[in-house]
C-alpha cells in the first residue's frame, strides 16, 4: 500500500471518526415529547388538575418562546384517575403510543411510586412536581427527579415555626407545649404526619397524641374526641381534601379548640374557606410549598417574579380560582425543567435528547433562592446520597388564613403578612 | 367520653340504617345486588344541591322533589335496564348495576367536575348539648328522618296491598306470579321505593356530608354490610344492624384502634358471611 493511499485512508478514518463523534446530528431531536400525568378525575382530581394546568401553562409558555433551543415541546396529557394502577398503565401508554421522553407528574405519592418503575424500565424521566413521600424513590431510581420538597420539609417548617414563633407567642417554653399530630392513613398524609411526629419527638417535644384515622372514615367524631381529651396547644393535621372539611366541621360541632392548628392539603384548599367562610377559618395555618397567588414576590428574581405574576393571573382567569399551592407545584417544577435542565441537556440544537443527558444536566442544576416561582432554589441530590434526585433546596412555608385569604407568614423572606396566634375559639368566631 | 362516643356511634348508625334501608328493599325483593346504590346516593345529593342552587331554598325543602325524582329514576332503571337481564345469567345482573354505577359516577364527574360542593341548611353546623354530649342538629334531624322513614316502610310493607305483593314476590316470586301478581311491576315499584329512600338519605345527609362524585362509594359498601348483617329483606333487622355497625365503629376507633375502625366493619361482614349468611336477626331466610 503506497503512502498516498495510506494517508488518504487515514484522513478518511479521521473524518469518519469525526462524524461518528457527533452521531446525534443524524438523530437530532425534532420535538421534545413530554407527558403530563396527573389525577384529573377521581377523588384527587380537584388539586391534581391544578398541578397539571400549572405545568401545562409553563410548557406552552416555553413553546411560545420558540421551544427549547428552537425545538418545540409536544404535550401529551393523561389521567391517572386517582389510582396507582391506572397511573402505571397511563404512563406505559404515554411511552408506547406517544413516545414521551419525560413524564411530569404525579400529585400523589402512591401514584408516583407506581409510575417510577415504569419510567425507569423504559428509560424515561419521571419529573415529579407533586408527591412528597420520601419512600416514592426508595428504590433509588436514577430517572426520578423531584423538584418539590419531601414530607421532611413540612416537618422542618413546622418545627422552625413552633420553636421560633409559636412557643414565644403562646407564652410557653418549647418543652411545655402540648403537641398533637393527626393524619389520615393515605400515603401523603401518613408521610407528613410521621415526619412531624419523628422530628418533634427527636427534638424532645411533648407529643400528647398521635391519631391516624382511615381516609374512608364516615365520621371523625372519635378522632376529635380523642384529640380533645389530650388537650393539645398545637395540632398538626394532615388530611386530604374531603376529610379536611369533615374534620373542621366536626371540630366545630364538638367545640374542639387549640391555640394553633397547622394543617395541610385540603386545609389550604379553596373549598375550605368556601365552606366555613372567612371567619370560620381565620387563623388556621397551612404548611406546604407556597401558594403563588398570595406569596410575596419580592424574594424572587425580577424575571421570575414577572413570569409568576403572569401565570398566576392566567391560571385564575382559566380556572376560576387562585393559583395556590398545587398550581404552584406544577408551575415551579415545569419552570426548572424548561428553563434550566432541558436547555443544558440540549447543548446544541441538533443534539439528541436522552435520559442520560437530562439526568447529567439536572445534576448540574444550581438555582439559588428566589430563582424559581416557588421561591426556593433547586439542587438535585446525586447518587451518593440516600435518596438521589431530590431537590435539596426545596422547602415548605407556613401560610395562614387571614381575612379569607391564605397568606404566606413564615419565613419572613417570603412572607406577605405577619402570623397571628393564638387562634380564636369557636365561641369567639360567632 | 364514653357517652359521647356511644351517642356519636348511634348517630352514625342511624345514617347507615337509612342508607341501607333502600338497598335492603331492592336486594330483598328483586334479589339483585345493586352496585349502583352509592352512585344513586351521590346523584340524589347532586339533585338536591342543584335545586338548592337554582331555587335558593333550604336543602330540607328539596325532599319531596328529590324523593319523587329518585323514585321515577329507580322505576326507569328497573324497567329499562334491569328487567331485561333478570332471566339472564347472574353475571349479567351484576354487571348491569355495576355499569349503571359507573355511568352515574362518570356522568357526574363529566357534568359537574371533581369539585367538592356543599349546602348549608337553616340549622347550619349548630349543635345541642345534653349532659355534656354534643350532637349536631343536622345529625339529629337525619336520625329522626331515618326512624320515620324506616317505620313508614315497615308499615307500608305490612299493612298495604302493594306491601303484601312486594313481600309475596320477595318470598316466592314464582308462586306470586302464579297468584296473578305482576312480578315485573312489583320489581319496578320496589326499585322505585328503594331509590326514593336513597333520595331521602341524600337530602338528610347533605347538610352533614360534602358532595362530590365519589361521596357515595363508602356508604354504598357499608349499605351491603347493613343488609347482610340485618338479614335480606328484614327491615327491622337492617335498622338495628346499621346502628350496631355505627356504634361498633366509633367505640372501636376510640378504645381499640382508630385506624382499623372501618376495617372492623369488613371483618364483621366476613364473619357474618361465613357463619350466618342469612343475617343475625332472623333464624332462616331463603336466598334464591
Amino acid at each position: 500500500m503506497n503512502k498516498k493511499l495510506t494517508s488518504g485512508l487515514a484522513v478518511l478514518a479521521v473524518f469518519g471518526l469525526a462524524i461518528s463523534a457527533v452521531p446525534q446530528a443524524s438523530a437530532a431531536t425534532k420535538s421534545i415529547k413530554i407527558g403530563l400525568l396527573f389525577p384529573t378525575t377521581g377523588p384527587m382530581a380537584l388539586l391534581g388538575t391544578d398541578q397539571s394546568v400549572g405545568a401545562e401553562m409553563v410548557l406552552k409558555w416555553a413553546n411560545s418562546k420558540g421551544g427549547i433551543k428552537g425545538i418545540p415541546i409536544e404535550i401529551f396529557k393523561a389521567d391517572s384517575k386517582s389510582s396507582p394502577a391506572e397511573g402505571a398503565t397511563a404512563a406505559q401508554r404515554l411511552i408506547d403510543q406517544n413516545g414521551v421522553q419525560i413524564i411530569i407528574g404525579s400529585y400523589s405519592s402512591g401514584i408516583a411510586a407506581a409510575i417510577a418503575p415504569v419510567a425507569q424500565r423504559n428509560d424515561v424521566i419521571l419529573w415529579e412536581v407533586g408527591a412528597v413521600s420520601p419512600t416514592v424513590n426508595s428504590q433509588r431510581y436514577s430517572n426520578f427527579l423531584r423538584t418539590v420538597g419531601v414530607s421532611a420539609t413540612y416537618a422542618a417548617a413546622d418545627y422552625d415555626f413552633t420553636v421560633n414563633f409559636l412557643a414565644k407567642k403562646l407564652g410557653k417554653s418549647v418543652k411545655e407545649l402540648r403537641i398533637a399530630v393527626a393524619n389520615n392513613d393515605g400515603a401523603f398524609a401518613s408521610s407528613v404526619g410521621d415526619a412531624v411526629n419523628k422530628l418533634f419527638r427527636a427534638k424532645g417535644l411533648n407529643i400528647v397524641a398521635k391519631e391516624v384515622y382511615p381516609v374512608t372514615s364516615t365520621d371523625l367524631t372519635p378522632t376529635i374526641l380523642k384529640l380533645k381529651a389530650a388537650s393539645p396547644d398545637i395540632l398538626f393535621l394532615t388530611p386530604d381534601a374531603a376529610d379536611a372539611l369533615l374534620f373542621w366541621q366536626t371540630a366545630q360541632q364538638q367545640n374542639f379548640n387549640v391555640d394553633a392548628l397547622i394543617g395541610s392539603s385540603g386545609i389550604g384548599g379553596a373549598g375550605f374557606v368556601a365552606k366555613f367562610g372567612a371567619a370560620g377559618v381565620e387563623g388556621v395555618y397551612d404548611v406546604e410549598a407556597p401558594a403563588l397567588a398570595t406569596m410575596n414576590p419580592e424574594g424572587l428574581t425580577p424575571e421570575v417574579a414577572a413570569l409568576t405574576k403572569e401565570w398566576v393571573k392566567a391560571f385564575a382567569a382559566a380556572e376560576g380560582h387562585p393559583c395556590a399551592v398545587h398550581c404552584g407545584d406544577g408551575i415551579g417544577g415545569a419552570y426548572t425543567l424548561v428553563t434550566d435542565v432541558l436547555p443544558r441537556a440540549l447543548v446544541f440544537k441538533n443534539t439528541t435528547l436522552t435520559s442520560k443527558g437530562i439526568i447529567a444536566s439536572a445534576m448540574r442544576t444550581n438555582i439559588k433562592e428566589g430563582g424559581t416561582p416557588q421561591g426556593f432554589g433547586v439542587k438535585f441530590s446525586n447518587t451518593s446520597k440516600a435518596t438521589p434526585g431530590e431537590n435539596e433546596r426545596a422547602r415548605s412555608v407556613i401560610m395562614q388564613w387571614q381575612s379569607g385569604s391564605l397568606k404566606v407568614v413564615w419565613p419572613a423572606g417570603l412572607a406577605s403578612s405577619t402570623p397571628v396566634a393564638p387562634m380564636k375559639t369557636w365561641a369567639d368566631r360567632k | 367520653m364514653f357517652a359521647s362516643v356511644l351517642v356519636s356511634g348511634l348517630v352514625l348508625g342511624g345514617i347507615y340504617s337509612l342508607v341501607g334501608a333502600g338497598l335492603n328493599l331492592i336486594f330483598g325483593v328483586i334479589k339483585i345486588i345493586n352496585f349502583a346504590q352509592g352512585a344513586l346516593l351521590m346523584f340524589g345529593a347532586y339533585f338536591s344541591y342543584w335545586i338548592v342552587t337554582w331555587l335558593g331554598i333550604d336543602p330540607y325543602l328539596t325532599l319531596p322533589i328529590v324523593v319523587a325524582g329518585m323514585g321515577l329514576l329507580g322505576y326507569l332503571i328497573q324497567t329499562t335496564l334491569i328487567n331485561p337481564v333478570l332471566k339472564q345469567e347472574r353475571t349479567s345482573q351484576l354487571l348491569i348495576t355495576f355499569g349503571i354505577s359507573l355511568l352515574i359516577q362518570n356522568g357526574a364527574l363529566a357534568l359537574w367536575g371533581p369539585d367538592i360542593r356543599f349546602v348549608k341548611s337553616f340549622v347550619g353546623y349548630n349543635t345541642f348539648e345534653f349532659l355534656g354530649i354534643r350532637i349536631g342538629v343536622s345529625a339529629a334531624i337525619a336520625i329522626l328522618g331515618a326512624s320515620i322513614i324506616i317505620f313508614l316502610l315497615f308499615v307500608f310493607l305490612n299493612k298495604s296491598k302493594m306491601g303484601t305483593a312486594i313481600r309475596a314476590v320477595s318470598q316466592q316470586s314464582d308462586s306470586a306470579l302464579l297468584a296473578g301478581i305482576d312480578v315485573k311491576r312489583v320489581y319496578a315499584i320496589a326499585f322505585a321505593i328503594g331509590s326514593a329512600m336513597v333520595g331521602v338519605a341524600s337530602v338528610l345527609m347533605i347538610p352533614i356530608y360534602d358532595i362530590y362524585p365519589l361521596m357515595g362509594e363508602q356508604f354504598g359498601v357499608i349499605a351491603f354490610i347493613v343488609v347482610v348483617l340485618g338479614g335480606l329483606g328484614n327491615v327491622q333487622g337492617a335498622a338495628i344492624a346499621g346502628v350496631f355497625l355505627g356504634v361498633t365503629q366509633n367505640i372501636f376507633a376510640v378504645y381499640v384502634s382508630n385506624q382499623l375502625s372501618v376495617a372492623i366493619l369488613f371483618l364483621i361482614f366476613l364473619i357474618t358471611l361465613l357463619f350466618r349468611p342469612q343475617g343475625i336477626f332472623i333464624r332462616k331466610m331463603r336466598v334464591s
